[in-house]
């Protein structure tokens, strides 16, 4: 197993043994990177302090234009494109993962930061404007655009139920919407960031005041866990929702109660897909950790360049 | 086709990948580009541009007024009536700015713009004075249209503007006699938006230098911003652009000092003095101060957009694409006053 980690203050990708935590190399990437994502045998780098991503493919790393700035997130279309807002302008690039290059870029609202793709069709949030814009791919054509709130701020938009979750950061707020339009609104904890789909509940944290919102899918029958704290990210392993704090140095379980002690707060998480392990990134203090939920211990604690964000695990 | 399953294929895919980030861990690095570049402010220029108080167009009262000469005044006609340099002809700031509809993009209309000049009496060999209140952009315009149109005279700024003029005065105003302005346009003293959409991602990195001349709040889009230009659908940048507010290009009603202007431009925005050099601002009046400026700092390859952030952010809807507007940079060179924007979350993906 190997771990890869984009280090966001040191413009590298960092790579461990999934093992022992032992560093494994470092891979210069462009300016901020945030995100990872393995599309065939390659790694997307979304580098967010540049006008382009880096692919890591065949031992070289390539560099694609966006020519917009802020490449933020990925998704991947089911026939191979790449999509990625750029935060920093108004557009959603679409990239062809095949041939490495740019295919077009859509306008969106201004300030995207998040996309999913459900149905064939990319959900892209806007930070300025509140909207939500519906993409299709293929044919680079905004189909619809979706109103919030006036004074929304969209940071996650999550697939799952057949629907997309938009999450409203300034507004506190979960939104669900589809192709038809928007669905359902929820109100959730203050300064959320992303919706997380756990089994067949819908969890939003409520980073300033300490709570995490479990929904129905159709956003009815809230439960509000006060679970204190500054939880920042909810990771699911193996179909439990576990919560990251970003002030205390512990992971919770929403299902138990129980926790985990950490070396560190925690940022960001990725399961290892290898039952109850999950790589947990330390963002504040450069560190990342690998976790048993099952033993509730950390297997390994290692050092990171600076700013470790959501690992991936290959 | 491959007879993996999706399975095999997933783990092959899998294994691939750990290599291959291995291999590039071990030092294999950036293999290409792709036509594009980082972002990173290019400020450190070790080349700074020498000037050596070159200041070409701007000249002082007691260098101007040669019989030879036309003034030009580029006030407003009522400052003109009340008092103007003796013999000067007032030219009208509006009848300077019509542009023509291209496929690429809005360009000077060269045909209009020499009807006017030719009204004015003024012939492609004139020796021109321009001048104002100040040193300002209807200066600036003038002498762009000027340039741009193939002048052959010689074309002077009156340094100070009126205020400084110590010589006779005329007051009221009358027709000046018509000419024939035969305009032969300089293509490479304007670009256009299409010129600039092919080049996104490679301006002040690999690629020509791109500067905004307007405020920092509007350059940024900074939230109620809009206010500031209701008619643009759009707030924000050109992507890659650094911003200088050409309000900096001035000091009381002269031109800043030069060294100063140099430092600004060649130091903190970190553009080239040989390299190509585009300006824009939202209209076409203002960024030809700084386009003014930059010739008169010795820059090599000066030109105007001239369809401005206006056609830019106006573009339709399903064309944005190609032509996005930025609202996020770390290139805002302070002139003075406040760099605006803040209060929308900062630019960063941990919320």
């Amino acid at each position: 197993m190997l771990v890869a980690v984009p280090c966001a203050g040191a413009d590298c990708v960092l790579l461990c043994d999934g093992e022992d935590g032992t560093e494994r190399g470092r891979i210069d990437v462009g300016a901020h990177p945030v995100h990872l994502a393995a599309v065939g045998s390659a790694v997307f780098v979304a580098t967010m302090g540049a006008r382009a991503i880096s692919v890591v493919d065949g031992g070289a790393v390539t560099r694609i234009g966006t020519g917009t700035l802020g490449p933020s997130h990925f998704a991947v279309t089911d026939d191979g494109l790449v999509l990625v807002p750029c935060t920093g302008g108004d557009v959603l690039a679409v990239i062809d993962a095949g041939s490495r290059s740019l295919r077009r870029r859509v306008g969106v609202g201004p300030e995207p930061h998040d996309v999913a793709v459900t149905g064939g069709l990319a959900y892209v949030g806007s930070r300025v404007d509140g909207t939500v814009s519906v993409v299709d791919p293929n044919a680079g054509q905004v189909q619809r655009t979706m109103e919030t709130d006036g004074d929304a701020r969209i940071q996650g938009v999550d697939a799952g139920f057949g629907a997309v979750y938009a999450v409203d950061q300034a507004g506190a707020r979960i939104v669900r919407v589809d192709d038809t339009g928007v669905t359902a609104r929820a109100s959730v904890g203050e300064n959320p960031y992303e919706a997380v789909v756990v089994a067949n509940r819908v969890l939003v944290a409520g980073r300033d005041d300490g709570t995490v919102t479990s929904l129905t899918p159709a956003l009815s029958d809230p439960t509000v866990h006060e679970v204190g704290g500054r939880p920042t990210a909810i990771a699911a392993v193996d179909g439990t929702p576990w919560v990251l704090d970003r002030d205390r140095d512990r992971m919770l379980s929403l299902d138990t109660e129980r926790s985990i002690p950490l070396p560190a707060p925690a940022f960001a998480a990725a399961p290892t897909g290898d039952g109850d392990t999950v790589v947990v990134a330390h963002y504040d203090d450069d560190l990342i950790s690998l976790v048993s939920t099952a033993d509730r211990e950390v297997i390994w604690t290692s050092e990171t360049p600076a700013d470790p964000f959501e690992p991936l695990v290959l | 086709m491959s007879d993996d399953s999706p399975a095999d294929s997933s783990a092959t895919n899998r294994a691939l990948t750990r290599r291959s980030l291995l291999t590039a861990a071990a030092g294999a690095g950036v293999a290409s580009t792709a036509g594009c570049a980082g972002v990173s402010t290019p400020a450190d220029v070790a080349e700074a541009a020498s000037i050596s108080g070159n200041v070409a167009y701007f000249r002082g009262p007691d260098q101007v007024g040669a019989e030879s000469e036309i003034f030009l005044d580029a006030r407003s006609r009522s400052q003109y009536r009340t008092e103007h340099v003796y013999g000067a002809r007032h030219v009208s700031i509006d009848d300077l700015t019509p542009q023509t509809e291209t496929d690429s993009g809005r360009v000077p209309d060269a045909d209009a713009l020499a009807d006017r000049l030719g009204a004015l009496g003024v012939t492609r060999d004139t020796d021109v004075v321009v001048y104002g209140s100040s040193v300002g952009s209807r200066v600036s315009r003038v002498v762009f249209v000027l340039e741009y149109l193939g002048h052959e005279g010689d074309v002077s700024v009156l340094n100070g503007g009126y205020e400084a003029w110590n010589g006779r005065v005329g007051v009221g105003s009358r027709s000046p006699p018509e000419a024939t302005y035969e305009a032969s346009p300089r293509e490479e003293l304007v670009v256009t938006r299409d010129w600039i959409a092919d080049r996104l991602g490679s301006f002040n990195a690999d690629g020509p230098g791109l500067l905004d001349v307007r405020s920092p709040e509007a350059y940024l889009g900074a939230r109620k911003s809009q206010a500031l230009v209701d008619t643009n659908d759009r707030h924000g940048h050109i992507p890659g652009a650094v911003d200088v507010h050409w309000t900096g290009n001035v000091e009381s009603r002269m031109l800043a000092e030069p060294g100063t202007l140099a430092g600004l431009y060649f130091d903190s925005a970190g553009l080239s003095q040989q390299d190509r050099v585009a300006v824009y601002g939202q209209g076409n009046i203002n960024p030809t101060h700084t386009w003014l400026v930059l010739r008169s700092l010795g820059a090599a390859d000066v030109c105007l957009y001239d369809g401005g952030f206006s056609e830019w952010a106006n573009v339709p809807a399903d064309s944005r694409g190609r032509y996005p507007v930025e609202t996020k940079t770390t290139t805002v060179v302070e002139t003075s006053g406040s760099a605006g924007g803040g209060g929308d979350g900062g630019f960063s993906c941990t919320g």
